[in-house]
């Protein structure tokens, strides 16, 4: 029946909706992009890779979640590089894409995209990255933690803070004024630090 | 212990050389992959466009012809216009809602883009509680009515005396059904909570997941507000 299927397209667009937006992202629907560009965009995205696996770090508890966050973020990447703009730093606009990813994957609670593989299959092997992340000092486990307790738009700033961009850098990543910026990272410094003292006081030496 | 968020900040900095260090990426592999899937597809939006258009043709063609016929009966006429109406809406409104999500630019600001992927996930929300609340309206007897008429001639409102008592008690019931889900969606949204895909179901019926979704609109345009001039 029509109003079956139509419904059933409409409910699986609901579904989409709920998972959130990213779910279209599919290597399918890419445009189509000149063996020189995407050189470029592989070359680009070897010396910039680390910014992926931070902010998936940051979004992302969960190892495999993580990985498939890491897969949307390097397809929506090389979705988006077609429309990137010289005049912008790669590396800013990197972290403008993977933060909105990972936004959009936060806020689709748990559940996952379509058509995952293996990250490996890809050509990316972040098993040692997670290693590394497993034997983070007391300080970057506690720093973790105090992040996790931000929501997601806190969460872009502090990141974006800790990756050293200044307030300016990260309003035009977030898109809020500058004067904003400076305002909401020093309250959540304030914030952090008094939950980080607190921890760290509480703790045995 | 007294560190600071700076001091916390070097230390976050200093992982970095580690990081780069521990990732390794096969440029080769990944670029196969990415070329081996693209070439693979048209792109599946397109696919899921050109499907739902094919469906729909002949019942467009079919309401089109049952109209054209029945110009002088609004008994017949007016069922048929309103599923033409209907299924020529629900179309636009699902193509033009997956175009927008394929157009999204992640590039954007986060502000900028969240809010518009909130928007496209309200109106994609709204259309499908209106497409089932209409849907099982319209879908019942008005089209089992044209079904009868256009395919085998019957006059189901003539059929027997008994008949047009019938479809008034179904568009009544189909008319009262459509409060009464949003009521009941409300008082079940939470308590089935084996089923996820039913607790979707009566959260997009209730209306709930819009209310989340203007809820995080306005949590963005607080967080855009100037806090420093507050």
């Amino acid at each position: 029946m029509q109003a079956h299927a139509t419904l059933h397209a409409t409910h699986t667009a609901t579904h989409d909706a709920l998972r959130g937006s990213t779910s279209d992202v599919s290597l399918d629907s890419m445009p189509p992009m000149s063996p020189t560009l995407t050189g470029e965009f592989l070359a680009r995205l070897e010396n910039h890779k680390r910014i992926l696996f931070k902010v998936a770090y940051l979004y992302c508890r969960d190892r495999d979640d993580r990985q498939d966050l890491v897969q949307e973020m390097l397809i929506q990447c090389w979705r988006s590089y077609a429309r990137f703009d010289e005049r912008v730093q790669f590396s800013t606009w990197m972290y403008r894409v993977a933060v909105n990813v990972a936004i959009s994957h936060f806020r689709r609670e748990g559940t996952r995209i379509r058509d995952t593989v293996p990250l490996e299959d890809y050509g990316l092997n972040i098993a040692a990255a997670d290693a590394m992340f497993d034997d983070d000092g007391d300080n970057m486990r506690a720093l973790r933690q105090l992040i996790d307790g931000l929501d997601e738009l806190n969460r872009a700033l502090i990141l974006l803070f800790l990756e050293g961009f200044n307030s300016e850098e990260i309003a035009a990543v977030v898109g809020i004024s500058a004067s904003n910026v400076s305002t909401r990272i020093n309250r959540l410094k304030s914030r952090l630090q008094a939950e980080f003292n607190a921890q760290t006081e509480g703790q045995p030496t | 212990m007294n560190l600071t968020l700076d001091d916390l900040k070097n230390e976050w900095l200093a992982r970095d050389r580690q990081l780069e260090t521990s990732l390794r990426m096969n440029k080769m592999l990944l670029h196969e992959a990415m070329l081996e899937k693209h070439s693979g597809s048209q792109g599946g939006a397109a696919t899921g466009n050109l499907f739902q258009i094919l469906f729909a043709i002949p019942f467009l063609a079919f309401f089109g012809w049952f109209i054209a016929r029945h110009l002088d009966q609004p008994a017949f006429l007016i069922p048929a216009l309103l599923l033409q109406a209907w299924t020529v809406v629900m179309l636009a409104l699902t193509i033009q809602q997956r175009g927008a999500v394929r157009d999204l630019d992640y590039s954007r600001p986060v502000v900028a883009l969240q809010g518009e992927i909130e928007q496209i996930k309200i109106a994609r929300l709204r259309t499908f509680k209106w497409a089932f609340l209409t849907g099982q309206l319209l879908w019942w007897i008005p089209f089992v009515v044209l079904l009868f008429k256009g395919l085998l001639g019957v006059d189901l409102y003539t059929v027997s005396a008994f008949m047009p008592r019938f479809i008034a008690w179904n568009i009544a019931f189909g008319v009262a059904f459509i409060p009464f889900a949003i009521w009941a969606s409300k008082l079940l949204v939470g308590r089935l909570g084996a089923s996820p895909r039913f607790q979707q179901f009566t959260d997009g019926i209730a209306g709930n997941d819009i209310a989340v979704a203007r809820a995080f609109l306005a949590k963005l345009a607080r967080f855009e507000g100037d806090v420093a001039a507050r």
